[in-house]
């Protein structure tokens, strides 16, 4: 089963954020897989639409199953991760006063994707970043 | 606990219409946030209740990818069509107060609900 779908994000698009998510969500329990299994990549994908809506001029969201492995790429327009590893340390956060008001911002976002996802990929310049996420289906 | 106990002991108002189902299903555990990203980090059960202060879409959301299907807003906030119908699509139970977060949280711990362990 080789499946593919991409979801445009916007920036700042607050009003649509999460429905990319939810369209994954919906598709992924199509499927019929298990639904603790689902929730690892909804949580993964929700946390990459939001940062593609708070951090980067925009990008998308791309959901792909090869074989028994499913692969969600977030792609983003820039201006990229100064800090790799800095982004990746629990409660670091560039976000505005704005975002922490909506509930976001916590600094929690990569961690939590890194720790739901079987394999994490990141690659950032001032270009665009890539995160890579990938799980073997259960 | 039961929705109808819920709402009876936070003087709550139910949102949205329920089956009987729903208003049978029984929560044992909560979790109150107002950080949405909080709740995606460290809520690793679904079945249970979300009490939060934050009244926006991203807090159906995030319930919805959590699996969670009932969530009680605090303050006394207004829910609007958006958020109902992000509700009603994933089938879930909302309820509003005007107790604040430590009143809800207490008042339901007292009751019975546990914390959900992180």
């Amino acid at each position: 089963m080789n499946i593919d779908f991409e979801i445009n994000i916007y920036h700042e698009d607050y009003h649509n954020a999460g429905s990319a998510s939810s369209e994954i969500k919906k598709y992924l329990t199509q499927l019929g897989l298990n639904p603790k299994f689902i929730r690892k990549i909804v949580i993964s994908s929700y946390e990459a639409e939001m940062n593609i809506v708070i951090h980067s001029l925009g990008g998308k969201l791309k959901l792909d199953i090869i074989g028994n492995h499913i692969i969600l790429t977030s792609i983003d327009k820039g201006p990229g991760i100064r800090d790799i590893k800095m982004a990746l340390t629990e409660g670091f956060s560039t976000a505005s006063k704005k975002v922490r008001e909506m509930g976001f911002g916590a600094g929690m976002g990569l961690p939590n994707m890194k720790k739901n996802s079987d394999k994490f990929e990141i690659k950032s310049s001032p270009k665009g970043t890539i995160v890579r996420l990938s799980w073997v289906i259960e | 606990m039961k929705i109808k106990q819920m709402i009876d002991l936070i003087n709550g108002k139910l949102v949205n219409d329920l089956t009987k189902e729903k208003m049978e299903k029984r929560y044992q555990k909560a979790f109150a946030c107002d950080l949405m990203s909080d709740c995606l980090a460290f809520v690793n059960d679904e079945d249970c209740i979300l009490i939060t202060g934050l009244m926006n879409k991203q807090a159906l959301r995030t319930a919805e990818m959590l699996d969670i299907d009932c969530i009680i807003f605090a303050r006394g906030k207004k829910i609007n069509d958006e958020m109902l119908e992000i509700a009603v699509h994933n089938n879930m139970t909302l309820i509003t107060t005007h107790y604040t977060l430590f009143e809800v949280s207490g008042i339901l711990y007292q009751a019975g609900i546990k914390a959900l362990k992180i």
